[in-house]
């Protein structure tokens, strides 16, 4: 790679770094997961940096290697939860949530993998519709639905969990 | 536009520093790069010459075996049953791997069948440029009401805080002990406490000073 790109790669991770990882985490629930696949995801668009910045603004690009990136690893069969009881559960466990936010995000852990990338990105990350239908590759029309259905999933799961901590 | 659209526009999170320093990340994808072309080059070189040649590599940190971490599964197990004695149903999970690098989140219930968890990353030298150094530990966020270093027989240093957060109402809530533990050869063993009936620092320091758990 050239020295001017090398540069211009580093400007990116240095100011990027940050905001990827908050998308990472929101996708993940997990702030050491979040920091791994952030590290996966710069080290791969470094591979491609000369080819892709000629094609213009590689923030899209960068959410879209961040999301492979993290299906990637949730379909691994190390990241399901070991047991001592023999019995082998289909979910990850989620990182205790931290800050004002806190129940938002152990609710948003429980809405499926598209939908909540499709949540993540069309809210927490504010992008347009248009945007969003890039990162995952689809179309927009998709887009509406699968946040539609994501924030339906997540109302769903902090209504059950307001009302187990009424009781 | 409904109030939890809302709420996930202004999600607020509690983010600790960036674990890893972008820079380094690059010099890694630049060697890697370099290594990849070498590979090809020395490829056809190997093939001209018809020769076995292994090539010259650079030390790298590794992602610890599967005996490795099940050997450390084992040690926290113990750990955790001498630091909580009664505790019950403790169920371990692996919560990542990366060079020279662990996590397991561990939940339990203790003798009185309160349930807790907590989470333990065990770090060997080769990963120790991911963790905040303990001089900054107690001052990287306000939220940090008690922190102490206490220096560790023959170097080191153990980091005991306690960590706050805002629940939905603006009271701060305490988040529990978490424990750090810096030995002088550069490996690390940090653990968090989780929402759930927090460890005391007691209980902290029996656990992440078991000398079990380390990885070179």
């Amino acid at each position: 790679m050239r020295a001017a790109d090398d540069a211009e790669f580093r400007e990116f991770a240095r100011a990027r770094a940050l905001t990827l990882r908050r998308t990472a985490y929101l996708l993940c629930g997990d702030w050491h997961l979040a920091e791994d696949l952030v590290q996966v995801t710069l080290i791969k668009l470094y591979r491609v940096w000369p080819k892709i910045t000629r094609r213009g603004p590689v923030d899209n690009y960068a959410r879209q290697v961040l999301l492979r990136c993290w299906l990637d690893e949730s379909r691994r069969p190390w990241r399901r939860r070991e047991r001592r009881d023999g019995v082998v559960p289909d979910r990850p466990s989620p990182a205790p949530a931290t800050g004002i936010s806190g129940p938002l995000l152990r609710a948003l852990a429980e809405v499926p993998p598209k939908q909540r990338a499709a949540v993540v990105l069309r809210y927490c990350a504010d992008l347009p519709a248009a945007e969003v239908a890039e990162v995952l590759r689809c179309s927009e029309g998709t887009v509406r639905s699968q946040a539609a259905r994501g924030l339906e999933t997540l109302r769903g799961v902090l209504e059950q969990s307001t009302e187990r901590s009424a009781w | 536009m409904t109030g939890l659209e809302t709420r996930l526009r202004d999600v607020d999170l509690a983010e600790p520093p960036l674990g890893f320093d972008p820079d380094e990340v690059a010099d890694r994808a630049a060697r890697r790069g370099r290594r990849r072309s070498a590979s090809v080059v020395f490829a056809a070189v190997a093939a001209l010459a018809a020769l076995l040649v292994v090539p010259a590599r650079e030390p790298v940190a590794l992602v610890p075996s599967l005996a490795e971490q099940a050997r450390i599964r084992v040690a926290l197990t113990e750990a955790v049953t001498r630091a909580l004695p009664g505790v019950r149903d403790l169920t371990l999970s692996a919560a990542g791997t990366g060079p020279a690098r662990m996590s397991v989140t561990a939940e339990f219930a203790d003798a009185d069948g309160r349930p807790g968890d907590f989470r333990l990353t065990v770090r060997g030298a080769g990963a120790a440029r991911e963790v905040v150094p303990a001089d900054g530990l107690c001052t990287w966020t306000d939220q940090v009401p008690h922190c102490v270093r206490l220096p560790q027989p023959g170097g080191g240093v153990l980091v005991l805080s306690e960590l706050v957060y805002k629940d939905v109402n603006g009271n701060l809530v305490p988040e529990g002990v978490n424990g750090f533990l810096y030995r002088p050869d550069g490996s690390t063993v940090i653990l968090t406490g989780g929402l759930r009936h927090p460890l005391t620092e007691e209980q902290v320091t029996k656990v992440i000073t078991d000398p079990a758990l380390a990885l070179p």
